[in-house]
């Protein structure tokens, strides 16, 4: 083997995490530097690359993180409704209230993504749909909420993005539903119906939902943690 | 038990072919890659190897051995063993109840002449 194809064995190896690399790169490299890197194997590396970096041998702390983020955010926007209770097309609503939801559904997407990983290998139908439409659901949300906040928009857009997004919420819940994570899928379930609900009472109602699955991530992360005898979630 | 591979998703076919190949004795991953082809046909690519074999090993299915020459061999466990075998007789009933249902119907058949 020529030491560039070897480099681009390489290559290939250094797209896995560190960790997964300390433990099987070496006999990966030698595997590569043997047989090639047919386009096929390259296609191979770079989907077993993604799934090594949503699969880390220790779970990321980042969803727990990020649903405490979301749901203090959510929690902040309660209040901020409820200090200056104002028609949502009111410029004060956009200065004082948008930027906390904004935060918080920013925060969201990491969260469907660490518990849409919770359901495992086999995921199912409703698994993979909802972390779909929840990633464009969100992601499309998030993008009506900054139009919004700089005043290019408002009104039906966010309406039908966040619509998106709770759909994909709601297939996630079902999914944990029938993955045996009935409180976490409840939680989720109850998160969908508030964003559609009308906004004096959905807001809440999603604050309330959100902070549940921070409890129950939080939850999930130290009893893992204390499992497998390392860290705790500082 | 039957369920053991099913919640492994995509890595279910490959984690049987990767069980099946450590049936015959220690083996590393190229090794584990050519008797999987000899197997099955169909080639097993590293990347999908790796992913499957860490798997395995987080459920304790198979473990692995010293490293030697920058190839590390891997090993079924006892439970590898018992999941391997409840999976192949699962195997061995479908396929013996599919033979004896076409047999029948190939006998109940009326023959055109």
């Amino acid at each position: 083997m020529t030491a560039l194809a070897r480099a681009r064995a390489a290559r290939y190896v250094r797209l896995y995490p560190r960790a997964w690399r300390e433990r099987y790169g070496e006999e990966l490299q030698a595997i590569l530097e043997t047989d090639g890197l047919a386009l096929r194997t390259r296609l191979d590396l770079l989907r077993g690359a993604v799934d090594a970096h949503l699969h880390p041998p220790t779970p990321s702390p980042l969803p727990v993180v990020a649903a405490l983020s979301a749901s203090a955010f959510a929690v902040a926007h309660v209040i901020a409704l409820a200090a200056q209770p104002v028609p949502t097309d009111w410029p004060g609503y956009l200065d004082a209230a948008l930027p906390l939801i904004i935060a918080s559904v920013l925060a969201l997407i990491p969260v469907v993504i660490g518990v849409w990983l919770k359901l495992g290998d086999a995921d199912g139908g409703f698994g993979r749909i909802g972390v779909i439409l929840a990633i464009v659901g969100y992601g499309a949300w998030l993008v009506a909420l900054m139009a919004a906040a700089t005043r290019l928009a408002y009104g039906p857009l966010t309406a039908a993005a966040a619509t998106v997004a709770m759909a994909g919420t709601a297939a996630l819940g079902v999914a944990l539903v029938g993955r045996s994570r009935v409180v976490l899928g409840g939680l989720f379930g109850a998160a969908a119906l508030a964003g559609v609900a009308p906004p004096a009472l959905g807001w809440l109602a999603f604050a309330a939902a959100w902070t549940g699955v921070a409890v129950v991530l939080v939850a999930d992360f130290v009893g893992a943690s204390a499992a497998r005898g390392g860290p705790h979630l500082a | 038990m039957p369920d053991a591979l099913a919640a492994l998703g995509r890595f279910a076919e490959p984690s049987l072919a990767i069980l099946l190949a450590l049936s015959e004795g220690p083996k590393h991953g190229y090794a584990i890659m050519a008797a999987t082809r000899d197997l099955t046909g169909e080639p097993l690519g590293p990347g999908t190897l790796y992913a499957t074999l860490a798997r395995l090993e987080e459920r304790g299915l198979i473990e692995s051995l010293p490293i030697e020459d920058r190839r590390r061999p891997y090993r079924l466990t006892a439970n590898g063993t018992t999941i391997l075998r409840a999976q192949l007789e699962g195997i061995e009933g479908i396929v013996r109840v599919g033979l004896a249902r076409i047999g029948r119907s190939a006998r109940s058949r009326p023959t055109t002449s």
